[in-house]
């Protein structure tokens, strides 16, 4: 397995910048929104994201959701579920919603993220944000937000590394592993 | 990774405390799941799970029925009457036909010891051990582990006191293995006629006085005695093994001011625990219940399919 | 196979023959289903002065020729079980194993009660014309433990001992009475020590048991009826025979009623020879037998009683079930397996590691058993009938239950490696097996 830095702190640092500017301008008017991120990429992201937007003034519930339980390949295998369940606790009906996680791929996280999340309550608009996106969707799903796109390989995959999540530095990796 | 060393889920000797603790944190996530008002979720769509019931038991039977179908599951039962078991078709033959209609999940509930390990040799589904005779009942030992687990931290040190029949309960075992692959020291009480001293071979410690047994210990689990065991064969009578083993409020006064009571249920109410301790505040009775499902729930999810790691 | 026109002799063979204190390379002669001779390596000449024959050589190097060995404990199942046992596969598995001689076990359906059946048995016997097979019969009417059965008819028709076997003579009244009695006949009673009131589990108890949840049988079941029966030998002065002793403390009660002169003898198992109760984790029915497995320190005590005298006779107690009655729950399932085949196997076995002496595992198989119940076989006696039995020491094979020459395939055995292999079995000088 062999890892390759894409962007640096300073560059992540902005690409978050991006993502918030992203989300509010999607977000304008709503009163009071929820941001929801996947664990476990979009957790750490979603801390900051929703500091930024609050420094903005907005009124912003904060959530997390687990895709173990809404994966579709349980015939084939399960995962173990993540380190924590999910957690919303908070109304969704009515409210405009963002799903938020750190890297879009095949598109097949999102939509068990959207399951989840709409098990929850009935969201009169859900959006879906992630930091970057590479195009090898799978499922007719795009995001709504997504300052960056990677051109990766099969094979490959892209790792958001943020400092709350232990690391030393932020920054996007592209993991290529050996065969 | 794999919580299960096998895939199925027989007794819970030999479980490391790895595995079990695994077991647990995923009945976490299965136990905010039956939480909230949508109580389902798709996991294991398209997956048969077989609940096979040759005793009658309500509330494990409902447990597991309650986990499959969260996980959207599909269940079936089968349950002793109306079955063709009462036609003398013997249990390898029950399994084998089973086997042949593909069910993913077979929970098993039978009066012989041995009876989920002999299923388990006739089918290629995974089978669940929700309790065989007199062995193990790993489910109900992973629903105290949890209880506990929660109301402490950890397990470590804990001492936990199990009174009651211990030679004929399935529980005991199960509570035995798992509790103390999670650090916890347990204690067998019950009288010498339930208590062979080869049981202290569990890795348990055997005391015959209740009051030295629970003097100290941090939580005392109240077993069921079976009205069989009181006709004077192991016991002179319920009357008498009430006052020497039974828990009022009179004995509640030898317990440390913070130890819980559990029960497998269902309880004999005034035979080994006095209505005003079943119901009292240091009773987690109810909270075993509601863990029962989240930890069925989260054995169910663990068995039903194959090693994710394998494939990626 | 069975060619030898009644005059052979076979060369070149270790024999071993612990009842004359011979092992070493000898030349046996066998002439008209009789052992003729037993002579030094080449001092036989090749021509038979009796019947002015010359003499057909068997050559048998490498190999040891044994006494054919003899089974005072075998469930042939015949009448009423056929579909697990006949009397004729019976014995076909007993030559298999290297047996010329088994005692028929009376628990069939109906028992051997009576001397009409006693001869059937016989009769099946002798029309199989494999291992001799000799009937034992019940001590007790319809194997019920209450009236006794006619012993001096029943020894006229043939049978060579009473038992009760499956069932224990529960009543120390009625025991007293066929004790008594079958000084009559001169003929062992042979007994099932199992107290009913301590008995009624699934395998021994202790901490194997108490793991497993399944409900034990204590050594102290055995071991009180031993010691009730040791006490009514000695009031009777009759002759009595225990059978598959399990437990220290058998072995203890047994070994002080020899030393002051009780008419005893016993027997014990292969099984408890070589396994112990741990061989039924995992609920393995084939682990089922009764008295059950025991622990390390009874098989110790069994190994110990057997090499020094206490125990008389290695008996199979092969007990024939089929599947639909293994293949159950532990608790459900029948208790006993077949032995006949591997008898032999696993007593090389316990001498391969040091717990048997050869000549006395020897002696265990053939004129031990045949002591015990004053039966005319176990040795190479010259004029004793020519039983024998040639093992190849060397043969390493593989037991595969399915293959038995038995109806049925009950065996923790199956798939084990042994060395050391029956591969020929005389019976009255006629071969009745050969590899």
């Amino acid at each position: 397995m062999t890892t390759q830095r894409l962007r640096g702190p300073a560059e992540v640092r902005a690409l978050v910048g991006e993502l918030c500017d992203g989300i509010h301008r999607a977000l304008a008017g709503a009163p009071d929104a929820a941001l929801v991120g996947v664990r476990r990429g979009g957790i750490a992201l979603a801390g900051r994201v929703a500091a930024d937007l609050q420094a903005r003034g907005m009124r912003i519930d904060r959530g997390a959701v687990d895709i173990a339980l809404y994966r579709d390949d349980a015939h084939l295998a399960l995962p173990r579920p993540e380190s924590g369940p999910t957690e919303i606790e908070f109304p969704l009906d009515g409210r405009q919603v963002v799903i938020l996680d750190d890297v879009f791929w095949t598109g097949r996280t999102a939509r068990a993220a959207m399951d989840a999340v709409l098990d929850f309550g009935r969201p009169q608009r859900l959006w879906l944000a992630v930091l970057a996106q590479s195009p090898h969707r799978e499922l007719p799903i795009v995001p709504d937000v997504a300052p960056l796109v990677v051109e990766a390989a099969r094979g490959e995959r892209l790792e958001l590394r943020l400092v709350e999540d232990g690391h030393p530095d932020d920054e996007l990796v592209l993991v290529r592993s050996l065969r | 990774m794999t919580a299960l060393a096998e895939r199925h889920l027989l007794g819970l000797e030999g479980l490391s405390r790895e595995a079990i603790e695994h077991l647990l944190d995923t009945a976490l996530t299965m136990r905010e799941v039956l939480r909230r008002s949508v109580k389902k979720v798709p996991t294991l769509r398209g997956k048969a799970v077989v609940n096979l019931f040759f005793e009658s038991s309500t509330r494990t039977r409902m447990s597991f029925e309650v986990a499959a179908k969260v996980l959207s599951a599909d269940t079936y039962s089968i349950s002793q009457t109306g079955s063709s078991v009462t036609k003398g078709e013997t249990l390898v033959d029950t399994a084998k036909n089973l086997d042949a209609m593909h069910p993913d999940v077979i929970v098993i509930r039978h009066a012989s010891s041995g009876a989920a390990a002999l299923v388990s040799r006739h089918t290629r589904a995974a089978v669940v051990n929700a309790g065989d005779g007199q062995h193990e009942h790993p489910t109900q030992g992973l629903l105290d582990a949890l209880t506990l687990r929660e109301r402490w931290g950890a397990l470590d040190g804990k001492r936990v006191t199990i009174v009651g029949d211990v030679l004929h309960s399935r529980v005991a075992r199960s509570d035995a293995f798992g509790l103390t692959a999670l650090g916890a020291r347990v204690t067998f009480c019950g009288p010498p006629t339930l208590l062979p001293p080869e049981l202290a071979s569990l890795g348990v410690t055997l005391a015959t006085s209740l009051r030295r047994a629970v003097e100290g210990a941090d939580a005392v689990m109240m077993l069921r005695v079976q009205n069989e065991r009181m006709d004077g064969q192991f016991l002179p009578s319920s009357r008498e093994y009430s006052r020497t083993f039974g828990l009022g409020l009179e004995q509640l006064e030898w317990l440390k001011p913070d130890a819980l009571i559990l029960h497998p249920g269902p309880v004999n109410r005034g035979v080994e625990l006095s209505p005003e301790v079943a119901d009292g505040p240091r009773s987690v009775i109810l909270p075993q219940v509601e863990n029962g499902v989240a930890v069925r729930m989260a054995v169910l999810y663990l068995v039903a399919a194959g090693h994710a790691e394998e494939h990626g | 196979m069975s060619g030898h026109a009644g005059l052979f002799a076979i060369v070149g063979a270790r024999v071993i023959d612990p009842a004359n204190g011979i092992d070493g390379e000898r030349t046996v002669l066998v002439r008209d289903g009789r052992i003729a001779g037993v002579e030094s390596p080449g001092a036989l000449p090749s021509f038979d002065g009796v019947r002015g024959e010359r003499i057909e050589r068997i050559d048998a190097r490498g190999l040891w020729l044994l006494p054919g060995f003899v089974d005072l404990h075998a469930h042939l199942r015949e009448p009423g079980e056929e579909h697990k046992e006949t009397i004729a596969t019976g014995a076909k598995a007993a030559v298999a194993g290297g047996y010329t001689t088994i005692v028929a076990i009376a628990n069939t359906r109906p028992p051997i009660d009576n001397a009409a059946l006693v001869r059937f048995v016989k009769k099946k016997g002798e029309e199989a014309d494999l291992a001799r097979v000799l009937p034992a019969a019940t001590i007790t009417l319809g194997q019920k433990g209450e009236g006794l059965t006619e012993l001096v008819d029943l020894a006229e028709a043939g049978a060579v001992c009473f038992t009760d076997d499956g069932r224990p003579v529960a009543n120390a009244g009625v025991m007293r009475r066929a004790l008594e009695y079958s000084r009559l006949v001169g003929r062992p009673i042979v007994a099932h020590e199992e107290d009913l009131g301590l008995a009624g589990g699934s395998m021994h108890e202790g901490e194997v048991s108490v793991r497993l949840g399944l409900r034990g049988v204590p050594g102290a079941a055995e071991e009180v009826m031993i010691r009730r029966d040791l006490v009514l030998a000695e009031l009777t002065g009759a002759h009595l025979h225990v059978m598959h002793v399990s437990t220290a403390g058998s072995v203890r009660a047994i070994r002080e009623a020899k030393s002051r002169g009780v008419k005893v003898t016993a027997e014990a198992t292969p099984h408890h020879l070589t396994l112990t109760d741990e061989a039924v984790k995992g609920y393995d029915t084939n682990a089922k037998m009764m008295p059950p497995l025991r622990p390390e320190a009874d098989r110790r005590a069994i190994v110990e009683a057997l090499q020094d005298g206490t125990l008389d006779a290695i008996a199979t107690d092969h007990a024939p079930h089929a599947t639909v009655d293994k293949e159950l729950e532990f608790d459900k399932a029948a208790s006993g397996i077949v032995g006949l085949e591997t008898a032999f196997a696993l007593t090389l076995r316990a001498v391969q590691r040091g717990e048997l002496k050869l000549t006395r595992a020897i002696e265990l198989l053939t004129s031990g058993p045949a002591r015990a119940f004053q039966l005319d076989a176990g040795t190479l006696t010259v004029g004793a009938p020519a039983d024998l039995t040639l093992i190849d020491p060397e043969a390493r094979w593989k037991f595969d239950a399915k293959k038995s020459s038995s109806k049925s395939h009950n065996s923790p055995f199956d798939g084990w490696e042994f060395s050391g292999r029956v591969v020929r079995t005389f019976v009255g000088g006629r071969v009745r097996f050969e590899l």
